[in-house]
């Protein structure tokens, strides 16, 4: 085996004879590479990587490739046969990164192959058999160059060599990409002495590299972080793990301003921290207008939900809607037993922590579309609009104490907590939030009194029609096996040129005896007990064969929205999700997945690569209800996603409402600054729909144009081209 | 209101045949109606950043009171023989007098067809940093948009891969995520050793396509095309000009991608409302305002409505140049 490597140092001896300069440098380059694995195999006395000598004469081969100038492989010796396994008319063709294998992904190895600069030909990479065996082989890449002295083409030789420390030329394109880095840097000694800054660092602190270094990272100090925060921060650079987060930092001009960064940390042989670098840039621009919005928006700071300026605000205008549409709504005041001496007896710490867990479950177990919000010490308040039935009221309620009665632990301590809860309807009990929250509160008394959990209606007759309805879930599961479920599409129209764009598929249920039971009635009831995975692989299956049916039908292609819920978004949903698509043929771009701001609470980490693999399959995915709360910028950016669409709750305010105004606008600002298509939804009147055109959005869906309708309606409108004015 | 005529601009080099300024040109009627367009922030912003050239000629034709507004704004007036003109396929090399160099010389064919154009090297190297820093897609994606070479070679790459059944590449995005973020550095790695000289048409030609690809996918939004589709616009006018830039048929260049089917009929055949689109862009190219304004008046919209798009691609187009230009002296 090393008789090949003889050979090509034999040749390229012969070769720099002829050369000087750069040239030169290069063929010395390689000779002293491949010297230095015959070197090291010889202290080892044994091959890292040996080919079979049985193979004949056939090891003599070097394996060369030469390639195209866009790096597809032209010609393939014997020897790259042998050793990659393929053979010629397999490999002729192919990009060469067909032969380069995944890194492990914790390996050293990641760094080898960042330094391939011009005039730097070598590239240490590891490479993949036919087999999938893996080697490391050092790749001499020159230019093949014709009369002209242009390039034609590359040749690659490659010699196999044992894993090696760090050369220098990696080191040139480190410090390259250190200067060139659009993000700044800052690397500290042991002392935690700031040793090194690039441009960018600079640039965004205002601090030069001669005032920075020998100072400490607090040169950048703000000031506004806790003691605790800044602990942690100190323990990533002390070793304790890489770190990433936002940190708000002080310029050198004293603004202040926020900087999302990585810390991490570079030890030597003996595991010792010798540096430490932070790696940041700043999203003072985006964050500025997440502020915005934070501030127009009044949050309770214990649990971050709405609180009662907000709740009654939020309610005010669901109660408009329902008096549009003759809905019913309801207020309950939940109220929790025995806070008081909790709070007393272990202290404010825990009664706040528990506070905020009541908060996150009684969030969990709502809709997106509900309002809840805390009142004041242990009063929360929930108001549930556009129901369908008076009912609905007892069954959130139940739904809410179901969720307190598993333990809460804090800190040591795991505690029951019970709850009082008082619900008042509209229109029957009042016709506005204050009348409602205070008939409400009245019920909720009454069950205190005689301090036992559970809830009561203000009006007496409410409580016993409520029980009926728990037979809803039986009838549910029999619905979806029968024929009771449908798809119903409501058409977006372009705000600029007024035609229909496409729809989204909403599903409803025809009871055989009771008629159309909205969504919001039983999507809750399926989410709750697990049937809403049946319900959502109905959807998609009944979505793909409608769009099949059209496009059969001749139909203009039309792409048509499903709503995934959080409990489909797991990593099956591509596979899942290809089947129906490929049963009907349906063209990827035809169906648009619309997923909620909820699922983002789940972390990135575990939702990006979902969402990343079904854009790379060719889906497009938009973000629901966009606006209501769980949504922080910093992951925005992060998401695949290309649409956004605007929650009813900030189109129903415009354009009179100035805070619901304002909220429109940071949205819209943002999306664009994104390259998001923005969705209004639930546009119902002329001056919302020429107030968010005005804004820059770009398509609405509402009633304004059209309510969901049936498939047969939807297709009717589309034929006769029906138009939304939009002047 | 009554319709302006078409406000062009014809995209003109320095002696170094870099984009350097724009000429503009005037159809023949209405002339007053473009006064409110050039009121607008965004036309005198380009004024502002990039010399609008009026040649003595079209200052002839004018009305006084549209000069007067269009010189307020910031427009130069220069002489005829200041523009030399060229549409041969050798290298123009202009003559003392001229300051400037106008003509289709960069989309004449070269004499010598160069086998790979070569990408811009320094995109590939800030692309490079932002894959080695982990950057998010969509800031990847961006330079792609600003590179058709880049951009043609990464489609072409996925597809060599497979991209599997019943998939077709519809957005950069996608391909950068179907490549993966490792295979993509070792491409870029590989683009950097293999960068050859560019031939003397690149930065005009470059120009070009960014301001036809912009101004497509500025047009496919004005014309209510949803988000998918304005990329693939993006792309359509991208990639139409390939053909030029790598001095061989287009059929043949694109036939190794697997394209959207309404993108590659775009291109090839002009056919779909991709392809009307283009169709619309290249007729104003060539300051075919009657063509223009049919295909356009089809979606609605008039010569009114084109002109501001057009003024925006080209301030993107400007962007593009700085960015490379920064990525140069960084």
């Amino acid at each position: 085996m090393p008789d090949s490597r003889i050979e090509r140092c034999i040749e390229l001896c012969s070769r720099a004879r002829g050369q000087s300069g750069d040239d030169l440098t290069r063929t010395l380059t390689t000779l002293q590479q491949i010297l230095q694995t015959l070197q090291t195999e010889e202290f080892e006395s044994e091959e890292p990587v040996s080919l079979s000598t049985a193979e004949g004469e056939d090891w003599r081969h070097e394996p060369i490739i030469t390639l195209d100038m866009n790096g597809y492989l032209t010609s393939w010796n014997k020897g790259a046969q042998i050793l990659f396994g393929y053979s010629a008319e397999e490999a002729v063709g192919q990009h060469i990164l067909f032969l380069y294998a995944d890194e492990p992904a914790n390996g050293r190895s990641e760094i080898n192959e960042l330094f391939l600069d011009q005039g730097n030909p070598l590239i240490e990479v590891r490479h993949r058999k036919k087999s999938g065996e893996t080697f490391r082989a050092i790749l001499s890449l020159h230019r093949n160059l014709d009369d002209n002295d242009e390039a034609v083409g590359m040749t690659a030789h490659l010699s196999l060599i044992a894993d090696q420390l760090s050369i220098a030329e990696k080191q040139r394109l480190y410090a390259r990409l250190i200067e060139n880095s659009e993000e700044g840097i800052l690397i500290t000694d042991g002392n935690e002495r700031i040793v090194s800054v690039n441009p960018a660092f600079t640039r965004i602190t205002g601090y030069s590299a001669s005032e920075a270094i020998g100072k400490t990272p607090d040169l950048l100090r703000s000031g506004v972080h806790s003691a605790d925060f800044r602990a942690e921060v100190l323990a990533a650079m002390h070793g304790a793990g890489g770190w990433q987060g936002e940190i708000i930092g002080r310029r050198k001009n004293g603004e202040l301003f926020p900087q999302s960064v990585s810390i991490g940390v570079v030890r030597d042989r003996d595991g010792v921290i010798t540096h430490a670098f932070s790696i940041f840039s700043d999203i003072s621009v985006l964050r500025a207008a997440e502020k915005r919005m934070q501030q127009i928006v009044n949050y309770d700071s214990l649990t971050g939900l709405p609180n009662r300026t907000l709740c009654h605000q939020l309610a005010e205008q669901a109660l408009a809607t329902a008096r549009r549409n003759n809905e019913y709504g309801a207020l309950l005041v939940i109220d929790l037993n025995r806070f008081t001496s909790i709070n007393d007896s272990l202290g404010h710490e825990v009664g706040d922590e528990l506070l905020r867990q009541v908060g996150q479950r009684f969030q969990d177990a709502l809709r997106d579309d509900d309002v809840l919000s805390r009142f004041g010490a242990d009063e929360f308040v929930v108001v549930l609009v556009s129901i369908h039935k008076h009912e609905q009221g007892g069954l959130v309620a139940t739904k809410l104490l179901a969720a307190l009665e598993k333990p809460f632990v804090i800190d040591s301590h795991a505690l029951h907590i019970g709850a009082s809860i008082g619900i008042a309807l509209y229109p029957d009990d009042g016709l506005n939030t204050v009348a409602l929250h205070r008939f409400a509160y009245v019920a909720m008394q009454r069950l205190q009194r005689n301090n036992e959990s559970g809830f009561l209606f203000y009006s007496p007759d409410m409580n016993a029609r409520s029980r009926e309805k728990w037979q809803l879930e039986g009838e549910l599961r029999r619905a979806l096996t029968g024929h009771e479920l449908i798809l119903h599409y409501q058409p977006k129209v372009s705000l600029r040129s007024g035609n229909i764009v496409g729809a989204e598929a909403l599903i409803r249920w025809m009871h055989p005896e009771q008629g159309m039971i909205p969504p919001y009635i039983f999507i809750p009831l399926a989410e709750e007990t697990g049937l809403i995975l049946d319900l959502g692989g109905w959807v998609l299956e009944e979505a793909c064969r409608q769009i099949r049916s059209w496009l059969n039908a001749g139909l203009e292609p039309i792409p048509i929205a499903v709503n995934l819920s959080a409990r489909q978004f797991n990593p099956e949903l591509p596979k899942r999700l290809l089947v129906p698509v490929e049963r009907h043929g349906v063209p990827r771009e035809l169906l648009r997945l619309e997923i909620t701001e909820s699922l983002l609470v789940r972390g990135p980490e575990e939702v990006i690569p979902i969402m990343n693999e079904l854009v790379a399959l060719g889906f497009n995915l938009s973000l629901d209800d966009f606006g209501t709360g769980y949504s922080s910028l910093a992951y925005l950016k992060k998401f695949p996603i290309t649409t956004l669409k605007i929650d009813r709750a900030f189109v129903i305010g415009v354009p009179d409402d100035e805070n619901d105004c304002a909220i429109a606008q940071a949205i819209v600002a943002m999306g664009k600054q994104l390259r998001q298509e923005i969705v209004a939804e639930g546009v119902e009147t002329q001056a919302q729909m020429t107030f968010l055109r005005g804004l820059g959005c770009d398509q609405l869906q509402g009633y304004l144009f059209s309510p969901p309708v049936t498939a047969e309606a939807f297709e009717q409108m589309v034929r006769e081209g029906r138009h939304l004015s939009l002047n | 209101m009554s319709i302006p005529p078409l406000l062009s601009f014809v995209l003109v080099a320095d002696h170094q045949l870099k984009p350097a300024a724009v000429k503009l040109h005037v159809a023949e009627d209405n002339r007053y109606a473009l006064l409110p367009l050039i009121a607008d922030k965004n036309f005198s912003a380009l004024v502002a950043e990039f010399p609008c050239l009026i040649d003595a000629s079209l200052a002839q034709g004018l009305p006084a009171e549209l000069l007067t507004a269009l010189q307020e704004t910031g427009c130069q007036l220069i002489l005829d023989e200041h523009v030399h003109y060229s549409d041969g396929q050798e290298k123009p090399v202009l003559p003392p007098t001229a300051h400037w160099l106008a003509g289709d010389w960069y989309l004449a064919l070269p004499a010598k067809r160069s086998a790979s154009q070569a990408a811009s090297r320094s995109l590939s190297l800030k692309l490079l940093q932002l894959v080695a820093t982990d950057a998010e897609t969509r800031e990847i994606e961006a330079i792609f948009r600003q590179d058709p070479v880049l951009a043609y070679h990464l489609l072409r790459l996925v597809n060599s891969f497979g991209v599997g059944v019943g998939r077709y590449i519809s957005s950069f995005s996608q391909a950068i995520l179907i490549l993966g973020r490792q295979q993509l550095k070792r491409w870029l790695n590989l683009m950097l050793f293999a960068a050859s000289r560019d031939d003397h048409r690149s930065a005009m030609l470059l120009a070009r396509v960014a301001v036809r690809a912009r101004t497509l996918e500025l047009l496919a939004k004005a014309t209510g095309q949803d988000r998918a589709l304005q990329d693939l616009a993006f792309m359509a006018g991208m990639f139409s000009l390939l053909g030029i830039l790598f001095g061989l048929p287009l059929a043949d260049i694109l036939s190794p991608l697997k394209l959207n089917e309404s993108l590659s009929r775009a291109v090839l055949d002009h056919e779909g409302v991709l392809g009307r689109l283009l169709q619309a862009v290249e007729s104003a190219e060539n300051a075919d305002e009657a063509t223009l304004a049919g295909l356009i008046g089809d979606f609605g919209l008039t010569i009114a409505d084109y002109i501001p798009l057009n003024v925006e691609a080209y301030q993107w187009m400007l962007g593009v140049i700085h960015e490379k230009k920064d990525a140069v002296d960084a």
